[in-house]
This record gives structure tokens, sequence and C-alpha cells, in this order.
């Protein structure tokens, strides 16, 4: 009788455990499936990007960009290179970033004006890209790694099935929130939608994907929102022109590049 | 000179425009209007007419800038075009660039014609980069970027091996663009006074033949996440830094060589260079009317707050070779004449921050000279009203205990300024 107890406990205990700790292997696994199929896929590319900035008032601001990346190595270090068309006041001007998985991110800016490579001081990557809603973590991606995971249901969002991850940061101080939840698309493991609350519950940012296509078989997200909710602002980012045909090699993403721009990536 | 050159432009402009019928060059530009107000009296205008007395610069200028890229070339123009309300400078066309830019290896590229170049790690401050400045420019009211003036260069950058060597000759020399009292007042050291463009003494440039062209070369590594280079500059000081016993200013010779080094120290982005200078006019350091051999160098850091705020700070100096050959050549000067220091050095401070998402910029930049007892200030704020327009206000407040000295030379001359820019 005693041995049948004992071997109820285990059971329940078992029961009881093996679920949560699986959901956190699953979790995990399945953030670093997502990650690699948003910011890794192929081993680069290049797309050209157009950025509308929407404020309180609902005056927009236009950016458009060539967009190149090279991975040096999955979930890794990556190479990054933005030539821009629009604004006119920045045309021509070209941004490289190295992306350290380990470190931080070495930055340079090219002004053609001056014809000047100024190197940026490393910043957090939580300040805007180029004054939108999107941070520089954004574009390159978090880590799922600085970030504890657990599934919390299943749902539905941009009419496809999802799984609801909710994404808790292990340093609070590398993030602007508490913790996020993501719907992860069955599918194609893509993101499609992200909510961010503050330490009270409440909902400061939005992500929505608005668009999903094939392109050389990967799956992409070729129209994105982010929202600031607190700050009634928005931006959307859409992705024209893609290629997963890595256009350069990881060490081609140096100072001749920026001085130098292809001139496939200028109009 | 000046005319061929235009004409070459807008030859090679036209030749970019029509060159191949489908071709579509790449338009853009700007108009802009500036205005700077004096913010504190110089006698030098005492009773002259209002423009002069008031406006050290009031403009309207338009750049249009054309490119045309292939596979492996690039034409590239950019004129303004600047209608002076002043009454002190004629309506004026000035051609800042045009060049064609050729990749003709896998590891050459060549790029000649009219261009402006860039080197060197120093923010506002150049030891390595001996390719010509406007500072009447810099210190009337014009965008930063007018520092750098256009210098006719055939430039050709090779690669191979993670390395970059690059080299630049200029048929003949460009020197800095220093105000020459049309905008602003300078000291005269003949006369010790500070004086408009009636009282310059005369300033010889060389002439425009191969002998007095210029050598710029650079090679450039890296190691990590660091970045070094050495540099080398055969040419002349960039200033009038010598003077004829018939009070005649000139530019001596000079070569100079050098080497920097930039990387991330933790968040620190650190950057310092040094270089010589060697007066080939001048080499012992015993004549005193030409510039003596310097040593110079900088160092400087730059570091990112958080929330769009960025701090910098950067020492440099300039270290006499020769001082004790140079105070002794002295001896027999009357009393009074200004001798400068074995070292002079300056600090300078940089503080910006963007805000509202990024469309207003609010900044600081400061020198200060420690030796000289001079100081320049650049306040400015700069906001995008819309994609197209920005508008600018900011201040170019200048000042010093000597009218002798980098900054002192400009004193009197303080101004604040607006510009208006419409892009397109």
């Amino acid at each position: 009788m005693k041995k049948v107890m004992t071997l109820g406990v285990l059971v329940f205990v078992l029961i009881a455990v093996t679920p949560l700790a699986w959901a956190d292997d699953a979790a995990e696994a399945l953030m670093n499936e997502s990650h690699q199929a948003y910011y890794y896929a192929a081993d680069g590319g290049s797309a050209r990007v157009t950025m509308v900035l929407t404020d309180k008032k609902g005056r927009t601001r236009n950016r458009e960009f060539w967009m190149l990346r090279r991975d040096v190595e999955d979930m890794g270090d990556q190479r990054y290179y933005t030539y821009f068309i629009k604004p006119a006041d920045i045309s021509r001007t070209a941004f490289l970033v190295h992306k350290n998985a380990a470190g931080n991110d070495d930055r340079w800016l090219y002004m053609p004006s001056l014809d000047l490579v100024k190197r940026i001081a490393a910043d957090d990557r939580r300040t805007s890209f180029v004054g939108s809603d999107f941070t520089y973590e954004d574009v390159s991606g978090r880590l799922p790694i600085l970030d504890t995971h657990e599934i919390i249901g299943a749902d539905t969002a941009l009419g496809r099935s999802a799984t609801k991850v909710k994404s808790t940061p292990k340093d609070p101080k590398t993030a602007d929130y508490a913790y996020r939840v993501t719907w992860v698309d069955d599918a194609t493991k893509l993101s499609l939608r992200e909510e961010y609350y503050d330490k009270n519950d409440v909902e400061v940012r939005l992500f929505e994907v608005g668009k999903i296509e094939t392109i050389d078989g990967i799956p992409t997200a070729v129209e994105r929102t982010m929202s600031d909710l607190k700050g009634n602002h928005s931006t959307t980012i859409s992705f024209a022109e893609i290629s997963y045909a890595a256009p350069l090699d990881a060490d081609e993403f140096n100072e001749r590049l920026l001085r130098n721009a292809p001139s496939a990536y200028t109009r | 000179m000046r005319q061929a050159a235009i004409v070459l432009g807008l030859a090679v402009g036209i030749g970019l425009a029509g060159a191949r019928a489908e071709a579509q060059p790449v338009l853009g530009g700007f108009v802009e209007a500036v205005q700077a107000i004096r913010v504190e009296e110089n006698a030098v205008w005492g009773d002259g007419d209002l423009g002069a007395r008031l406006y050290p610069r009031s403009e309207l200028r338009a750049q249009l800038t054309a490119r045309e890229s292939r596979d492996r070339e690039e034409l590239f123009v950019r004129v303004d075009i600047v209608s002076d309300a002043t009454g002190r400078v004629a309506t004026d066309v000035d051609l800042r660039e045009a060049y064609i830019k050729v990749r003709l290896f896998d590891w050459l590229d060549i790029k000649a014609g009219r261009q402006v170049a860039t080197w060197g790690t120093g923010d506002l401050i150049f030891a390595n980069d001996l390719f010509a400045k406007d500072w009447q420019a810099f210190l009337t009211a014009l965008d930063d970027a007018y520092l750098k003036p256009p210098q006719d260069l055939l430039r050709a950058s090779l690669y191979s091996h993670g390395l970059t060597l690059e080299v630049a000759l200029s048929p003949y020399f460009t020197p800095d663009n220093l105000p020459r009292g049309e905008r602003i007042s300078v000291y005269n050291p003949f006369t010790g006074y500070a004086v408009g463009s009636d009282g310059l003494p005369r300033i010889v440039e060389p002439s425009h033949q191969l002998e007095n062209g210029e050598f710029f070369a650079r090679i450039a590594g890296w190691r990590g996440s660091a970045e070094w280079a050495l540099y080398g500059y055969n040419g002349f000081w960039p200033t009038p830094q010598g003077a004829t016993e018939s009070g005649i200013l000139y530019y001596p010779r000079m070569w100079s060589g050098g080497a920097s080094l930039r990387l991330p120290l933790g968040s620190v982005l650190a950057h310092s260079e040094i270089a010589a200078y060697i007066s080939r006019d001048d080499t012992d350091g015993d004549n005193p009317f030409v510039a003596n051999s310097q040593i110079r160098g900088l160092v400087g850091a730059e570091k990112s707050l958080g929330n769009d705020w960025t701090v910098g700070a950067q020492y440099y100096a300039e270290w006499m070779m020769n001082h004790d050959r140079y105070v002794t050549s002295l001896a027999g000067f009357p009393e009074g004449t200004p001798v400068f220091d074995e070292v002079r050095s300056t600090v300078t401070g940089r503080i910006g921050k963007w805000a509202r998402q990024q469309t207003l910029y609010i900044s600081l930049f400061g020198y200060w000279g420690i030796t000289d007892e001079d100081w320049h200030l650049r306040p400015a704020v700069s906001y995008k009203v819309t994609d197209a327009v920005q508008w600018t206000v900011g201040g170019s407040l200048v000042g010093g205990e000597n009218p002798y000295t980098t900054f002192g030379q400009f004193r009197d001359n303080s101004n604040i300024f607006t510009r208006v820019r419409f892009s397109f």
C-alpha cells in the first residue's frame, strides 16, 4: 500500500512537473526556430525597404533604403548594410553594422557630402532606428537566449493558427518592457504578432505582421507594423524586390562598401 | 582655372544626362536660405553699410546633384548656385563635385575629378587629414558639410588581404579657405590689427604647376574591432604660415607622416592620431618667418548615454619641434612680438541629443584653447519640419585673449544664424 502510494505520488509529481519542463524546452526551441526563420533566413539577402512613420496627429514621414544582410553564422554574428534613397537630405548616406552576438555592435555611417566615414559609439539596441518605432534590436533581432519562454496557449493571428509564447527578459535591464507575448505561426514559425507589456500588465507596444509572401521558397513577413501605444505613433515597414541570394561575402561589408554603394542597390 | 572647371563639370553633367538613351541619372538637391547676424560689434565695420555691419552671410543657395551609375562606373556632379544679399560677393556658381568613379579591377577603384575627401578619426580636429578645409564656411553659418571644399584629385584605392591602400594626387595645391575679411574680420600679423578685406596682407599661392601638386596616401586595416591607419602627405602648409621680408604671406612646403587608431573600449569609442609636420622650408626651425616643424597628437572618446544622448571629448596638442631655435631666432624682434609656446593644447567637447522621433537634434560643440586662451562654441538646434524641410538655428561664437591665436584672430565676429533648407 505504501509502495503504491509512493508510486502514485511519483506519478503525480511526474505528470505535474513534466509538462512544465517540456513547456519551457518546447517554448525555447520554438522561439529559436522563430528567430532563425525571421532573422537568419538563408545566408543573407537584400530588399528595398519602405518605411512609413505616422505620428500621433496622423502626419507621415517616409524612408526608403536598400538593406543588405549577410550572416557570418546562424544565430550568431551578422553584417548589415543600408543605403538610403529617401528622404532627399540623407540620400546616398550609407550605414554599416557588424552585429556581434556576443557584445556591442560595431557601426559606421558614411556621409557623402563630407566623404566621411564616421564610426558611431556603441549604443544600447533599444534606440530607435532612423527615428522609427523599430529599434535596432527589432531590426536585427533579440537573441532568444536573453529571455525565458513559456507557451501559454493556442490562438490565431493574421488568420493563421499560432502558438502564444510569453517571453520574460532574464535581466530586466536589457529591455524596456516587463514581458512580451508572441504569436508564432504554426506553419512558418514566423512571429505574427507581439504584444509588449510593462510591469503593471499594461500593453505599451504592439508588433503586427500585415502580409506574408513566399520568396525563393522562404516565407517572409513583407509588411510589418510597430505601434507605440503610449506615444500613439507607429511605423510600417514594407519589403520589396526581396532576394535571398547573398549579395556579398561577409568580409565585403567594409569601408569600401560604405564609400562605394553597389549600383544595383542605389535606386 | 575656375571657369575651365565649371565648363568641365557641365560637360560631364551633360554627358552624364545624355550618354545613353536609357540612362536615367538620379537627380536631387536643395534650396536653402541662410541668414547670419552678428551678436557683437566689430570695429572693422563700425561705419560700413548695414549689410556688411550686421550680416556675415545672407544668401540663397541652390544645390543640384546628378548621379548616374552602372555596374562598375559612377558619374556624379554637384553644383551650388549662390545668390548673395550682403552685396559683397557676386552670384557664384560653385562646382563642388564632378567625378567619375570606376571599379577597374576587383582590387582597384579609381575616382577622378573634382571631389571632397576626408580621412582620419578626429571630430572637427584634423591631424592626418590634410585635404583642404573651408574655415570661412565653418565660421559663418553654413552646414558642417561645407567645412570640406572640393579638390581636383586623382584617387586610387587598392584593396588586398584586408588592407586598403589609397593614393590621391592633385595637379596643384588647394589651400584652406580662410576668412579674408569680407565676411568676418581677420588679424593682420604685420600691423597687429583686425582688418576687413581692405587691410589684408598679400597672400601668394603656389602657381598651378605640377611641381606644386599635392600627394596624399593612406594605408588602413583592421584588427578585430580596431581600425588602424598610416598616412603620408607631401605639399604645403594648409594656411599661409610663411612670410617674406617684404611682408607677403605664402604657403611654405611641408610633408607629413602619421598614424591613427580607432577602437571601442567597452561602451566608449576611442580614437587617437599622431602626425609629424615637417616644414621643408625651415627644417632647422631657426627661421622665424616660416612655420616650425611640429608633432600633432590627438586623443578622443565618444559615448552614447542612451535615450539618444551622445557625448564626446578630445584632447589635441601641437608640439613645436625646434622651439629653442625659434625663440633664439626671435632675438632682435620688437618688444611685444607674440612668442608661441612649445606645446599648444586644445580640448573639445560635444553633446548631442535627438528628440521627437529623431526629427529634432540639439547639439553643442566647443573648442577651448588651453594654451592660446581662446574658444569657439557651436550650438545648434535642427528640426525636420517635414521630410523635405529642415530648419536650423545656431551660433558660431568665438573669442580669445589675444588677437593672433587660432580662434582669437576671429574674435568680435560671433554670429547667430538660421537656415531653412528644402531638399528634393
